[in-house]
């Protein structure tokens, strides 16, 4: 029977040495998020260029265009949108600490999410990926400070499987790279609107029931009050940006729920834009600015923008 | 749960470890720790349906004893028939209602009056036709006294729903397993060594063979219509290896699993499409099921003893029902008379038990005509295979006539290399081992030789895995 244990327990450790060298290859660090790892790419090449990133989900991709926002902010902020489709907090924050940050960068713009993954995520190499150490010590401290063991439990066979999930050997280039240039990162939906079967769905639902977007206008909001390991992370974040030299830009989203930002201290540099009232934004809960029940089409974007630059406008003055 | 599913990855280790450490040489605790594992892999499907399952259980452990008790032969043959009317009626019930409501339908439709057929929304509980077929042998076997008349509950309960065989075979016999299941096991570290080296024989099968030939297929049968006759080639040929690799696959991480605990299940797969004729072919495909319908079908019709007429009939009668097992559909019941018409010429010309040898005894490489023979079987297999797997019959005879098109001499496009080069892979490797139990049970090798096997096995079910929720095909049945 020992000799039965010792021989599985060796070959599992071998595969595990294994796994663990190739979830720290550099090389297959964006495997389930193709779309993530173009851009960065991308950007690794042309870093001279910007000033400013921006990371978060498609509420960050689909709203906000980088050329519109140079040209409204006269050019003080050339920025590249590095955000992608379907990408949620931890997934940013592991796409941040992984993107070689050109020191010309001098601000980031930041969304803001709770730790909760897409049902669409949850069982797909695309959220395998970026459980690396880090990210699955943070997830773990959140789970169990909320007591939350259903997600703990996801998490642990998450980071399990991105060691022994050799397919990433076999990453598989994306035929469509429009997005990587058109308008630095941005791309509406719009223009996915033939290419994903994802992006059809959505439009149709949104089409079959209009009524959810006005719904979600008069609803009640409550500002969201996260536990303690999460407002640790967007301190150290805060405290890895101020190092580098870097003003940390924190955005919560159109169609999010709001996040309680009081436990950031008053002195903090971090400046902090939220989008998230419906009642200050009611532009963007019409048929005409919308794509869908969750996101701007390009004329709403364009309006988005002009706002999100006007605020970043403020920030920009309020350093001189 | 999934043989092929991290929440088996995590049961697995925790049975083993309970069965071996805790429970060590406690046969009677290891039997109940065996049958509640059992009843919860179960209920991780459908809860509701444990019940059907223990019904079913306690129905046959009852009817054994009263068989057994019965002073008469009236009487016992009163137990058997109600045992087999009940086990049949809910088998029949839960997967033939709709098919028979359909067809009566359909018939009486074809004489000009409408019909509104009362049908249900019947789910069918898994693996319901594998452990009904084991209670059914087990009473038959005990009417005929080849057996007696199992009284420990727990040991019976466990026969039927030994979790490795649950849900899709192999169809056990009490014969074989219940022994073992009385008897205390011990660790035995070259049993359970050949196990684990069977699950990764199996896990490469299906996680790499049929997952990935899985979706070329879907696409190839979805579009026949529009695909050129060489893709259609194509396609009936992945599907053979697809069906192959799910069922063999599950087989063989169903034996390796119960070597695991110390138990030997029957074999059910033996390097079929190495087979030189279709009688080879059902020698060695579905072992258990070709053999239960041996046993308790064909010998009882009468088997080859009234002459040639009677042999006819009751090889038809078998492959008719084995195809009638595997589903409600006519597609299936056509694919049980191909196979019978395939085999008719060898029984007529009394060749039906000429191969009865491994392909190439002693040698590498087989003679010309083997190469012929088997390729020749291997054809008429994937052309039965079209019925198996069309949505019907009209989708079976469009394809059929498509692949009869000038187009067959087209270079398909695009060409499945990868798959290819996984099949030729996963051929060599059984055509090394063919005549032991699975691809990786090697013998003569130098030790070092296996171990670079089970490495370059082991890298590609991990770098060529699908995962995701594949379910294997023969949970259906």
């Amino acid at each position: 029977m020992k000799r039965f244990l010792l021989k599985i327990f060796v070959w599992f450790f071998g595969i595990l040495l294994i796994g663990l060298f190739l979830m720290n290859c550099k090389k297959y660090q964006f495997y389930g998020n193709g779309e993530a790892r173009l851009k960065i790419e991308y950007y690794t090449k042309n870093a001279t260029k910007y000033n400013t990133l921006i990371f978060g989900s498609s509420r960050m991709y689909r709203h906000i265009n980088p050329t519109l926002l140079d040209s409204a902010t006269s050019h003080k902020i050339k920025a590249y949108n590095l955000a992608s489709g379907g990408t949620f907090f931890s997934e940013s924050l592991y796409q941040f600490h992984q993107t070689p940050i050109d020191k010309n960068i001098k601000y980031v713009i930041f969304e803001l999410q709770d730790l909760m993954p897409f049902e669409n995520n949850a069982y797909s190499e695309k959220i395998l990926y970026y459980h690396d150490i880090p990210t699955t010590s943070f997830e773990v401290k959140y789970h169990l400070k909320n007591k939350d063991w259903n997600s703990l439990f996801l998490t642990l066979t998450n980071f399990v499987s991105n060691i022994f999930y050799f397919k990433k050997l076999n990453r598989q280039e994306l035929y469509h790279t429009e997005f990587l240039t058109f308008n630095n990162g941005y791309f509406p939906l719009e223009k996915d609107y033939t290419l994903f079967q994802s992006v059809r769905t959505q439009r149709a639902a949104y089409l079959k029931d209009t009524t959810q977007l006005t719904q979600r206008m008069e609803q009640k909001v409550m500002k969201k009050k996260m536990n303690v390991v999460w407002k640790n992370e967007i301190k150290s974040l805060e405290k890895e940006c101020q190092d580098r030299g870097i003003k940390l830009i924190l955005v919560s989203s159109l169609f999010t729920q709001p996040i309680d930002f009081s436990f950031l201290k008053k002195d903090s540099t971090t400046k902090i834009l939220d989008f998230t009232s419906p009642k200050k934004f009611k532009e963007f809960y019409t048929y005409k600015n919308v794509h869908d029940n969750g996101h701007l089409n390009m004329r709403g974007s364009k309006i988005f923008t002009q706002k999100f630059a006007d605020r970043l406008n403020n920030v920009i003055e309020s350093e001189k | 749960m999934l043989f092929n599913s991290i929440a088996f990855a995590i049961f697995l280790p925790i049975v083993f470890v309970l069965y071996w450490f805790v429970l060590k040489n406690k046969k009677r605790q290891q039997n109940f720790l065996l049958l509640g594992a059992s009843f919860y892999f179960y209920a991780c499907w459908d809860w509701r349906f444990l019940f059907l399952l223990i019904f079913s259980i306690v129905l046959d452990y009852f009817s054994g004893i009263q068989i057994e008790k019965s002073k008469s032969k009236k009487m016992a043959t009163f137990w058997l028939t109600l045992s087999i009317a009940i086990n049949l009626g809910f088998l029949g019930f839960f997967k033939y209602y709709n098919f028979f409501v359909d067809s009566f339908a359909d018939l009486i439709g074809g004489f000009g009056f409408a019909v509104h057929p009362w049908t249900l929304k019947i789910i069918l509980p898994i693996g319901i036709s594998f452990y009904t077929f084991h209670g059914l042998s087990y009473i038959i076997d005990v009417y005929k006294k080849k057996i007696s008349a199992e009284k420990n509950f727990i040991e019976y309960a466990l026969f039927v729903s030994y979790f490795p065989l649950l849900v899709a075979g192999p169809i056990e016999r009490a014969t074989h397993l219940l022994p073992q299941v009385k008897k205390a096991r011990i660790f035995n570290y070259e049993q359970a060594a050949n196990g684990v080296r069977q699950i990764l024989w199996g896990l490469f099968k299906k996680m790499v063979i049929a997952d990935n030939c899985a979706p070329i297929v879907n696409e190839i049968f979805g579009n026949a219509d529009q695909e050129p006759a060489s893709r259609l080639v194509i396609g009936v040929v992945l599907f053979a290896f697809q069906i192959y690799g799910d069922f063999s696959g599950y087989s063989d991480i169903a034996l390796g699993v119960s070597r695991l605990f110390g138990m030997e299940l029957l074999k059910n797969f033996a390097f079929p499409y190495f087979s030189r004729d279709i009688a080879e072919f059902w020698r060695r495909w579905h072992i258990s099921l070709s053999s239960w319908f041996r046993d308790y079908l064909y010998f009882p019709l009468g088997g080859s003893r009234g002459g040639m007429w009677m042999k006819i009939r009751n090889t038809f009668i078998i492959f008719l029902v084995s195809g009638f097992w595997h589903g409600a559909n006519w597609t299936f019941i056509i694919w049980g008379g191909l196979n019978a018409l395939f085999f008719l010429p060898l029984l007529i010309r009394d060749k039906n038990r000429n191969n009865l040898e491994t392909v190439a005894m002693g040698k590498l490489i087989p003679t010309f005509r083997d190469v012929v023979n088997i390729l020749f079987t291997f054809t008429i297999v994937c052309f039965a295979w079209i019925f198996f797997r069309a949505e019907n019959l009209s989708a079976a005879i469009s394809y059929i006539k498509n692949i009869f098109d000038s187009s067959i001499l087209q270079f398909p496009k695009p060409l499945p290399k990868k798959e290819f080069f996984l099949i030729v892979f996963m051929l060599c490797v059984e055509w090394i081992n063919r005549t032991h139990d699975h691809g990786l049970e090697i013998h003569r090798w130098k030790p070092w030789l296996r171990r670079v096997l089970y490495i370059v096995v082991l890298f590609l079910v991990l770098h060529y895995s699908n995962f995701g929720n594949h379910e294997f095909i023969y949970f259906q049945f």
